[in-house]
């Protein structure tokens, strides 16, 4: 039986004051501080050789400093504003397929090394020196901000609200509610190996939402929602103007007013631009992620070099793209992102990787290793994921279908990765009759399988779109930012859950 | 850290930087997690984590401020943010802490802190997960895979301060084991599906090899199957599946929803909305059970609440935010009301939740239910978001069983069930007696007249 860590770890002190005692900084100048982490580049040594005493592949450190603001105005009022910060290290140690994982909030040497220590009693092996230099790498810079939208002035934040709140309410005399969402976090990030990296970055993730509910005597009420933002400070509104999405929440509630029921059965699809890269991140990323592929739990597992979706379809997750939701300079674990081809022309090309994934595989890191905070051990994970325009005129692609649905925007969906099968939820979805929009629908879900469905991609728009940010995926109980993107699209049948004929 | 000392504290820090009243919640957590895989250790992961999170009221004005730098000083500071940020907010005569009548002592409950997890070994719970995974393989050869099988045990310490005096603490303990395992079929198609047993006892959790032969018979079930015709049918839901209905409903019951108009229940008090046979309860004070707890988010004092009585709709969940906003603004639907369900985590501030959240039993036997169909679909999983509680639209993805002549025939999969949720709850024709607490939303079997299912 492998030796594993008790609750409370105690034993293992002596050791801990032993390593401590034989640590000698390098000649020369002293050590430097990494703020805002009370640890220097000896430290990290000390406390990555301590994670490795009893062996292991690979052990690496991550501290987490988040400061998060918000602001709630609900019916033009402030009705809460918020501020927090959140910061610790965790330590994870890789044996083979085995992963040792602990977290302190205690940023305190002593407190430190236990984690490492009861991390590394996931390997078996005797204890070894393990001797482990870090230096620092650099790392590019993605991120469209000069400062994070905490460091502006509350007055300012709460203008922009006041801005949205009252597109709101102006757009239509049957708006009834309106509710305002601005939160920010600034997110430090330290990332130290036993390979030797030590990477930093400055994460910000700007997140603003329109909840609208819209009343009407005989109608009864709806709602309508709209978000944005990413890796932006409050420049980020001079992009998009809050009032935009205000209208457009607006828009979608007094639209559901007059919904009527969806049909029910299957029928061609068109997706709009934008938002349906949701069903990618479904029908596709999620089964494409290495770690459910390696252990063979994924419809699409030993099938590289494989025909898995239409020829019009190429998919690729992208964590580079400057500014959006699900961007990184590097990767939770330390990698880069890069753009990693999934899918080429309908044949399966990748994963996205983690290092664990990588190593036991033998493929390449991809930048993909993330995690929710340090409470969390890092997975694959998506970034951006897209599929880039194609060869149609969004306008011959309505006009191709007599009747069908058309779907702009969704709540959320969900794949189960063994069989490839998603559902998504959409918020706003139309009538397609004789190639045009006839009227908006209430209540719809498309259901399919990944392969079946991506095999069905008959058409591709030539207007690609990048969803603003608004996304957040829940993988194995944790929660990160992504983005999405795809242009107009046209399935050629997929069942659609509504209630009606 | 002290959870409750911390959260005085930081109520202190709040009152001398000017809020008029303020409270805090102190938390604390220790989780030991062993996932195994194929009979091997795979992912042991340790959890100790705490904070605060501080709220103050400046003549109706809110601020929130949490942390997790437990020192005198980063308590202090937390304290002092949230009476800054409070002077940004507007001022809300609904804000503020609960009213007196709504505090007092908090309750007993026996059993949610069980101290088999200070004696709890590593090894027990490996071993709990290995004979979980491994029974799931000898029950069934077309068992081919795993995706894991998982021990957890955990003990959260949650203290509340406020500046009114209110303080109390309570400890709760939670443990679980779920095995989620992979079947193949002929050709060579994957199913997956899994089963768990989760208590705030270790001695009431179900022995691993149950829970594994039972997370196995479901994924075999799932083989064979076929999408179904699109039509209108009666339709089972499983316990888990009316469990999860019912929670879809409570967020229609809550006190928010019902300020922001954002419930298709919201002009329904005392009126019918369900069949009679439908009585739906929330309940913080039952003995050992996982959503139980003394007190609210705020410090109110909880009490049981019969959101449907027979259909009738009765009561809301508040916290005393909603509770005094709706008061003011729609008083006929806060008729009766009462705070206590108040749901707080660090960051901030509370909205209203469940606790135990159950439908009551009913008299007829599951399989009854079932027979009593000529051709239908039993319900064993839901997918997707496809509920929405201001117009009652209800769409959403479902996987389980074709009944044919009152008997489950072939697995069902890539459908989806659809209908409203005003007629689905006046549809409800049967109610099984088969209620079992197995999370802190439960609910028996349940079976409904008509809903339109999505296939070929």
């Amino acid at each position: 039986m492998p030796a594993i860590p008790p609750p409370t770890t105690t034993h293992g002190e002596e050791r801990g004051r032993g390593i401590a005692g034989g640590y000698h900084p390098r000649v020369t100048s002293p050590p430097r501080r990494l703020d805002p982490f009370p640890v220097d580049a000896p430290l990290l040594e000390r406390l990555l050789a301590e994670a490795l005493s009893r062996g292991g592949d690979w052990a690496d450190l991550y501290f987490e400093r988040r400061a998060e603001s918000s602001i709630r105005m609900e019916q033009d009022e402030v009705r809460e504003a918020a501020a927090g910060v959140v910061a610790g290290v965790g330590v994870r140690v890789l044996a083979g397929e085995r992963t040792g994982y602990a977290y302190t909030e205690d940023l305190v040497p002593e407190s430190m090394a236990r984690a490492a220590r009861t991390a590394s009693l996931v390997a078996a092996g005797a204890g070894e020196e393990a001797v482990v230099r870090v230096a620092e790498a650099p790392v590019r810079d993605l991120y469209r901000t000069a400062r994070p939208a905490s460091a502006e002035a509350l007055e300012a934040r709460v203008a922009l609200l006041r801005r949205s709140s009252a597109a709101a309410r102006g757009h239509d005399r049957r708006v009834s509610r309106v509710m305002v969402t601005l939160r920010d976090e600034a997110k430090s990030v330290l990332v130290a190996t036993s390979a030797g990296g030590l990477f930093r970055d400055e994460q910000p993730l700007l997140a603003f939402r329109v909840a609208v509910v819209a009343e009407d005597a005989g109608k009864g009420r709806t709602q309508g929602m709209e978000g944005g933002g990413g890796r932006f400070g409050l420049e980020y509104f001079d992009r998009r103007p809050p009032e935009e999405h205000a209208r457009e929440a607006a828009r979608r509630a007094v639209l559901a007013l007059g919904a009527s029921e969806a049909p029910a059965g299957p029928m061609p699809v068109v997706l709009g631009p934008g938002y349906s890269g949701i069903l990618l991140h479904e029908a596709v990323g999620h089964p494409l992620e290495a770690d459910f592929n390696r252990k063979g739990l994924s419809r699409y597992s030993r099938q590289i070099g494989e025909r898995v979706a239409s020829p019009l379809c190429t998919i690729v997750d992208d964590g580079t793209v400057e500014g959006s939701r699900g961007s990184l300079n590097v990767d939770d674990e330390g990698s880069p992102t890069s753009p990693t081809t999934l899918i080429e022309n309908g044949v399966l090309v990748g994963y996205m990787q983690d290092r664990l994934s990588a190593r036991l595989t033998g493929a390449g890191a991809t930048g993909n290793g993330r995690r929710e905070s340090y409470a969390h051990p890092p997975m694959p994970r998506m970034t951006n994921t897209c599929l880039p325009a194609g060869p149609h005129d969004p306008e011959e692609i309505l006009r191709s279908v007599k009747r069908g649905v058309y779907a702009a925007s969704y709540s959320g969906g969900q794949v189960d990765i063994s069989k490839g099968d998603f559902v998504f939820s959409v918020t706003e979805a139309w009538l397609i009759e004789e190639g045009r929009l006839t009227r908006p629908l209430r209540g719809v879900t498309l259901i399919g399988n990944g392969p079946d469905v991506m095999g069905r991609v008959e058409m591709v728009g030539r207007d690609f779109r990048l969803s603003d940010g608004m996304w957040t995926c829940g993988k194995l109980g944790q929660s990160v930012p992504v983005g999405v993107g795809m242009p107009t699209v046209k399935i050629s049948s997929i069942t659609v859950g509504g209630t009606g004929g | 850290m002290d959870p409750l000392e911390a959260a005085k504290e930081a109520v202190r820090a709040a009152r001398e930087a000017g809020a008029g009243s303020a409270d805090a919640i102190g938390l604390s957590f220790r989780e030991t997690r062993l996932l195994v895989r194929r009979g091997e250790l795979e992912t042991s992961q340790e959890s100790e984590t705490r904070g605060v999170g501080v709220r103050a009221f400046r003549e109706g004005r809110t601020g929130v401020s949490y942390t997790t730098d437990a020192s005198p000083a980063g308590l202090r500071r937390a304290g002092r943010e949230a009476a800054d940020l409070a002077a940004a907010a507007s001022p809300d005569e609904a804000a503020g802490l609960p009213a007196a009548a709504d505090r007092g002592a908090p309750a007993a409950i026996e059993g949610i802190d069980d101290e088999a997890f200070d004696s709890l070994t590593p090894e027990e719970g490996l071993r709990r997960a290995l004979a979980g995974e491994s029974a799931a393989f000898a029950e069934d050869r077309r068992i081919v895979n795993s995706q894991g099988s998982s021990f957890r045990a955990s003990r959260s310490t949650v203290a509340l301060a406020a500046s009114d005096g209110f303080e109390a603490s309570y400890r709760k303990t939670r443990f679980g084991l779920e095995v989620t395992v992979l079947a193949e079929d002929a050709g060579g198609a994957l199913q997956r599906d899994g089963w768990w047993t989760a208590d705030t006892a270790l001695r009431r959790l179900d022995p691993a090899e149950s829970v594994g032969r039972e997370a196995a018979r479901r994924t075999v079930r799932r083989l064979g199957w076929r999408k179904v015709e699109t039509r209108a049918v009666p339709v089972v839901l499983a316990p888990d599946v009316a469990a999860s209905l019912a929670a879809e409903v409570a967020r229609a019951c809550c006190g928010d929803a019902l300020v922001r108009g954002a419930s298709f229940l919201a002009d329904s008090l005392g009126k019918p909305v369900a069949s009679p046979l439908l009585t739906l309860v929330d309940d913080p004070g039952l003995p050992g059970r996982l959503g139980s707890r003394p007190f609210d988010g705020e410090g109110a004092r909880t009490s049981r609440k019969v959101l449907f009585e027979a259909g009738v709709l009765r009561s809301f969940l508040f916290d005393s935010w909603s509770l005094r906003k709706l008061a003011r603004e729609h008083p006929e639907r806060a008729r009766g009301g009462t705070a206590g369900n108040a749901a707080r985590g660090l960051g901030g501030t509370t909205s209203p939740g469940t606790t135990n959240l159950f439908v009551e039993p009913g008299t007829s036997n599951p399989g009854d239910l079932i027979a009593g169909v000529g051709d239908g679909f039993y319900v064993r999983e839901t997918m997707g978001f496809g509920v929405n509680p201001v117009t009652g639209d209800y769409s959403k993805g479902a996987a389980g069983l074709w009944i044919r002549d009152g008997r489950l025939d072939h697995a069902v999969q890539e459908v989806t069930i659809a209908g409203d949720l005003r007629a689905m709850l006046l549809g409800v024709d049967g109610v099984a007696d088969d209620l079992e607490f197995r999370a802190e939303c439960a609910a028996p079997t349940i079976r409904i007249a008509r809903m339109t299912v999505s296939g070929s």
